[in-house]
């Protein structure tokens, strides 16, 4: 099957920065989220002949990986494997860093794969509520009300509380 | 963004990790290959599957293929695996094993231990989409799936998802790790039917799978899961015929025929 020449590259340039988002969506599992990379930038190549030419072909490969997820929401195996093979531990930063980021897996799973969207796309990628919005398909309000849902519920996760309300310093 | 909402983005922008590894287009490509293979190999695949759901179907199924059934949907005009699998009607002339309690396409396969190219050949065979997970395993030669979603066993209707865990190449251990081809061969048909049910006797009539223009390790894996035994023979091919290193290219008996269990089919390879 030909490929076109760019793909290639694109790839290298943006699998990076989706894994990590891709990390976010499916609350700290990296097989799952290579999975979900590996699907976003499947379409992507399907289409590579009109994306090579969008403005922002890295906006479209991230849109597919979200609308990808969104979508997986009720495959059974979403959470089931997820049990069985723990995320790895962090082999670098500190045992306060290391801690955080369980803490933080551990409160992502608490969430909805829509709450995880949005807290992705709006405090990890900076993106407005209105990019948010369209990215994800659904309205402005609907990011708010998310992001608020979401916010509440990591507020009072083990582990997070402290940093999130400020009663520690970073 | 108020003060709440800027930790957050502080706490994710310093907690989400780097990747293990980088994704390269080739592994974005070849899956795609691998979906696009389940078309050619659905005949062979669903012929294999229904040899292993039981004798008469496997019987019944070849006169329907030969009978010219084609599904309008698969656009190559290739028997598609509803085409082959259906009605397992008990003919009591053709055998006395027929197993019609036991239907593959409704529990997931035991896929664990093959290759990744025979596993999704497996499950595209009994109807279901496979998606495949990479992931690092020290034990395992890569490509060998080490865990599937749902568990063997588990009903599940045809089109459901299934998720392979594949061993990915090994980092750590200085390159060279297992080609895929290099995976025992697994005979799978234990895992298609409860173990209740007893497998066909040796000697009753299957049909042959079709598996030229496969790998040797995947063709060879079929053809023992179906019964048969299996003969290597190396030998050049015609030259007007161009095949790829380790790919079938002729056998016998032909696909599609009727053959009896424990037979042996010779493969060729260039």
């Amino acid at each position: 099957m030909p490929q076109p020449p760019d793909f290639a590259d694109f790839v290298r340039g943006r699998s990076g920065p989706m894994l990590r988002a891709a990390w976010l969506l499916t609350g700290g599992d990296w097989a799952l989220a290579e999975d979900l990379v590996q699907t976003a930038l499947g379409e992507v190549w399907r289409r590579w002949d009109r994306v090579a030419d969008m403005a922002a072909p890295d906006a479209y490969a991230h849109r597919a990986m979200v609308n990808t997820c969104l979508r997986w929401r009720g495959r059974r195996w979403t959470g089931e494997i997820a049990s069985a093979y723990l995320p790895e531990s962090a082999a670098t930063g500190g045992f306060q860093q290391v801690e955080m980021r369980e803490a933080l897996v551990r409160a992502l799973r608490e969430l909805t794969v829509k709450q995880r969207a949005v807290i992705m796309l709006r405090y990890f990628e900076d993106r407005t509520e209105a990019e948010t919005a369209d990215i994800m398909g659904c309205s402005v309000g609907t990011v708010k009300s998310q992001a608020a849902k979401a916010m509440g519920k990591l507020r009072h996760a083990p582990g997070l509380k402290d940093f999130l309300t400020g009663e520690t310093a970073a | 963004m108020n003060s709440d909402e800027q930790r957050l983005s502080q706490l994710l922008k310093m907690s989400v990790p780097h990747p293990p590894h980088a994704l390269s287009a080739d592994q974005v490509t070849t899956r795609q290959v691998d979906r696009s293979a389940k078309s050619w190999a659905l005949p062979a695949m669903a012929a294999a599957a229904v040899a292993v759901v039981g004798v008469t179907a496997g019987v019944l199924a070849s006169n329907h293929v030969s009978g010219g059934r084609t599904d309008p949907s698969s656009p190559g005009g290739a028997p598609a695996a509803s085409a082959v699998k259906p009605t397992v009607t008990p003919s009591s002339s053709a055998s006395p094993h027929a197993t019609p309690t036991c239907r593959a396409e409704e529990s997931v396969p035991a896929v664990t231990g093959m290759t990744q190219a025979a596993a999704v050949q497996v499950l595209a065979a009994a109807g279901y989409t496979v998606t495949v997970t990479t992931a690092a395993s020290g034990q395992v030669p890569a490509g060998t799936v080490i865990a599937q979603s749902p568990a063997a066993g588990t009903r599940l209707p045809p089109g459901g998802a299934v998720g392979l865990r594949v061993a990915a190449a090994n980092r750590t251990n200085g390159g060279g790790a297992g080609a895929p081809t290099s995976a025992p061969a697994t005979p799978a048909s234990a895992a298609s039917c409860p173990a209740s049910v007893s497998p066909p006797a040796q000697g009753a009539k299957v049909a042959v799978p079709e598996v030229v223009g496969m790998t040797q390790a995947t063709a060879m894996q079929l053809a023992q899961a179906v019964g048969f035994t299996v003969t290597i023979v190396t030998m050049p091919p015609p030259a007007s015929q161009p095949v790829p290193p380790g790919t079938v290219y002729k056998q016998t008996p032909a696909g599609g025929s009727v053959a009896a269990r424990g037979t042996q089919i010779t493969l060729y390879l260039p």
